[in-house]
């Protein structure tokens, strides 16, 4: 973890609505140029969190920092250097594309329209089509477009492929990659499809009641979190395994799902009978074991 | 890019807001004109109407269209921007701009107030065009005794009208406006809470039956109690039942006694609530 | 060059890369001296983070398969492999084991596994692979 905040900087936010707290104590920094993928099951706190980067809500305690600018200070600046995609945005239906995209630019100080009309062509999106016609891969397309063209140092992505068939959801990640990673651009990026999300994200944190219960690039996370697949000796205890996420037993064999599989291996190899057999996982099933993980042997 | 460090100045800044409001502005036109040319087709048609028609005299006329069709026509104001927002769920996409709240809703009472000036002024000018081709001649003797109705004594402005239906006309049409303008402002903000619009049209509705609750005290306790009347002297209301009948609240007439009501009216009803606005709307709400 | 990224495998995405590529390269597909798409271009394509493909590119470099080259683009190599030739067989054993052990799985015959892989490597020669 370098010293210097990162282009997001979070610590120890708490935000909760009447008796409902969402976020406890949410830390987390987001380097600059990367893709930072925020996991989190529906009703996690994704969104809350994102409002609150931007300023449209205020925290009950804590604070962040987006481009070293407190949102409860400068919102309006943040906003203005910030693109930003909402889940399920719904814009004026009875505007034309052309005319949204002008109206939108009168906020933006930095606004490129030469950029914008040749994001617009990219897209194939009609300037004279009216926004409520459109398609839903169309919708967010322009949502998209409308947080790029004022060439944003971060773009903050809530949910974005959310109700998009599987082409446009390529298509929309074709887009991120290869407008916004290829700028050099800042990209936050909130998802519940994982499998979607691994392949494009730098950095995952996992958001789950209310904390980051874990923060790491992928490809770290992946060589690390492993399950072993092991016959118990006699006597094994699963609570001596260090960074035990999940344990499943059947037929008589454990499969052990442990955060650090070089930590791990001693106390495994001991516990074992024979050799452990590792499988790796994909980012659903590490995500699964973070969330619902048991900690206990129950037998099946 | 610009990043944290260049500095905008202030010039800059008030331009890139001035900016702003103007697309805001524009926006709430767009999407608001209807209300207006149907206000104004309505206020229009029923005052010529019945100023043409002289079913009643000119004085109940006016009395009659400005204020029940009056009311009616802010609470078809106020409910509309914010609440149909919401509806549409557009209102998320609107404040997620890079635009303060306060002028995200100074932007949709400006709209309102300009509509509701504007349909005012429409309507009287019809009106007038109305009086002026039946001739003002049988108006005058109408207008006295309308007066003699509602006035138990003549006042400097009431003698000046009586002679002069057009001016009187003016003048009432000016207090209704001002005092339509005073209940406009404070309904818009409290509407601004409702999910859409047919619960806004609601609390509207009920809003401004608590206020003519509370103004009918006034026929009610007309000297009782100092004050009551005080109290009411504040309803936004007041200004216009002053001008038709200025003898209901005796210590408040004449030139110099008005003109101060007005203004302290403005202050209370439209200029407090707007600085309330511009103060919170700078911060993010809690939810 | 056609490269597919499957999503939800328990592959880290640049495995996927580089074994397709070698692939490629091991079958003939993809010859000494062609030009590999560029690292923005792929990314772009799959859809997959550009590091993630700089990540590949640089592993097959290391590996000596590609040479990249500043300005012109990633090439592939003519060279014999950087690896020492034990590594070489070690990594091949590895591919093996899991082989067999899936072979005892499926309960295959020695005799019928045999003929697999001489059918592979057969076919690998030709310039295909062969999927029965």
């Amino acid at each position: 973890m370098s010293d210097s905040p990162g282009v997001i900087h979070v610590e120890h936010l708490r935000k909760g609505f009447g008796q409902h707290e969402v976020l406890r104590d949410v830390g987390l920094d987001v380097p600059a140029g990367s893709i930072f993928g925020l996991l989190g099951i529906n009703g996690a706190g994704k969104t809350t969190l994102i409002r609150l980067l931007l300023g449209l809500i205020r925290p009950d305690d804590g604070r962040c920092l987006v481009d070293r600018i407190d949102p409860c200070e400068d919102a309006l600046a943040i906003r203005r250097r910030t693109g930003y995609m909402a889940e399920n945005q719904t814009m004026y239906a009875w505007m034309r594309v052309g005319e949204l995209i002008e109206w939108v630019s009168r906020f933006y100080p930095d606004w490129d329209m030469g950029f914008a009309d040749q994001l617009r062509e990219q897209m194939r999106l009609d300037a004279d089509a009216k926004v409520g016609a459109l398609s839903k891969g169309q919708t967010s397309r322009l949502a998209l477009l409308l947080a790029l063209a004022h060439h944003p140092g971060l773009v903050i992505l809530d949910d974005p492929t959310l109700g998009l068939d599987p082409i446009a959801r390529r298509d929309f990640l074709r887009d991120v990659i290869g407008y916004l990673q290829a700028a050099g651009v800042t990209v936050f990026f909130s998802s519940h499809l994982l499998y979607e999300i691994e392949p494009i994200c730098d950095r995952v944190a996992i958001l789950h009641d209310g904390r980051i219960i874990k923060c790491s690039p992928v490809d770290e996370l992946r060589e690390t979190v492993k399950r072993l697949v092991l016959e118990p000796a006699e006597g094994a205890n699963v609570a001596d395994v260090p960074g035990l996420l999940d344990v499943e037993s059947r037929n008589g064999r454990w499969a052990v799902t442990v955060e650090d599989v070089q930590a791990a291996r001693e106390s495994l190899a001991t516990m074992a009978r024979g050799e452990p057999a590792v499988v790796d996982l994909n980012l659903d099933e590490i995500f699964e074991t973070y969330v619902i993980g048991r900690h206990e042997v129950d037998d099946a | 890019m610009r990043s944290a460090d260049t500095p905008v100045t202030a010039q800059q800044r008030r331009a890139h807001r001035r900016q702003a409001r103007a697309a805001l502005l524009r926006k709430e036109w767009q999407e608001q004109r209807w209300r207006f040319f149907l206000g104004t087709v309505v206020l229009s048609g029923l005052l010529a109407g019945m100023l043409r028609a002289q079913i009643v005299p000119a004085g109940e006329a006016a009395l009659l269209i400005y204020w029940p069709v009056g009311v009616v026509m802010v609470i078809f104001l106020a409910m509309g921007p914010v609440a149909s927002e919401r509806a549409d769920r557009t209102w998320a996409f609107l404040v997620a701009q890079p635009v303060s709240r306060a002028d995200v809703l100074l932007a949709k009472w400006t709209m309102g107030m300009l509509q509701l000036v504007g349909m005012m002024t429409i309507a009287t000018v019809t009106g007038l065009l109305a009086m002026w081709s039946r001739g003002f001649r049988g108006q005058t003797t109408v207008l006295e005794d309308v007066i003699g109705d509602y006035v138990l004594a003549a006042e400097d402005v009431l003698v000046l009208a009586a002679g002069h239906p057009v001016g009187w006309l003016c003048m009432v049409a000016t207090a209704a406006t001002i005092a339509l303008a005073c209940w406009y402002t404070p309904l818009f903000l409290l509407l601004t809470r409702a999910r859409n619009e047919f619960t806004a049209a609601l609390g509207g509705i009920l809003l401004t039956i608590a206020l003519h609750a509370w103004l009918a005290q006034f026929f009610v306790t007309l000297l009782k109690s100092k004050l009551w009347l005080i109290s009411v002297a504040l309803n936004p209301l007041s200004i216009f039942v002053l001008a038709v009948n200025p003898e209901s609240v005796p210590w408040v007439s004449g030139f110099v006694w008005v003109p101060a009501l007005v203004m302290l009216h403005v202050l209370v009803w439209i200029l407090l609530p707007l600085w309330w606005v511009n103060r919170v709307g700078r911060r993010a709400p809690t939810k | 060059m056609f490269i597919r990224i499957e999503p939800s495998s328990a592959a880290p995405v640049y495995r996927q890369i580089i074994d397709q590529i070698k692939y490629q390269i091991a079958s003939g597909v993809l010859r000494p001296g062609d030009r590999l798409p560029s690292v923005r271009e792929l990314a772009r394509r799959l859809p997959v983070n550009q590091n993630t493909v700089l990540k590949s590119y640089d592993l097959l470099a290391r590996e000596g398969l590609v040479s990249r080259r500043q300005g012109d683009g990633t090439f592939v190599e003519d060279a014999p492999p950087a690896l020492k030739k034990s590594q070489r067989i070690k990594q091949v054993s590895a591919i093996l084991a899991q082989a067999a052990a899936q072979a005892v799985h499926f309960e295959i015959s020695d005799a019928e596994l045999h003929e697999l892989l001489d059918r592979q490597i057969k076919a690998v020669s030709r310039g295909g692979r062969s999927d029965e």
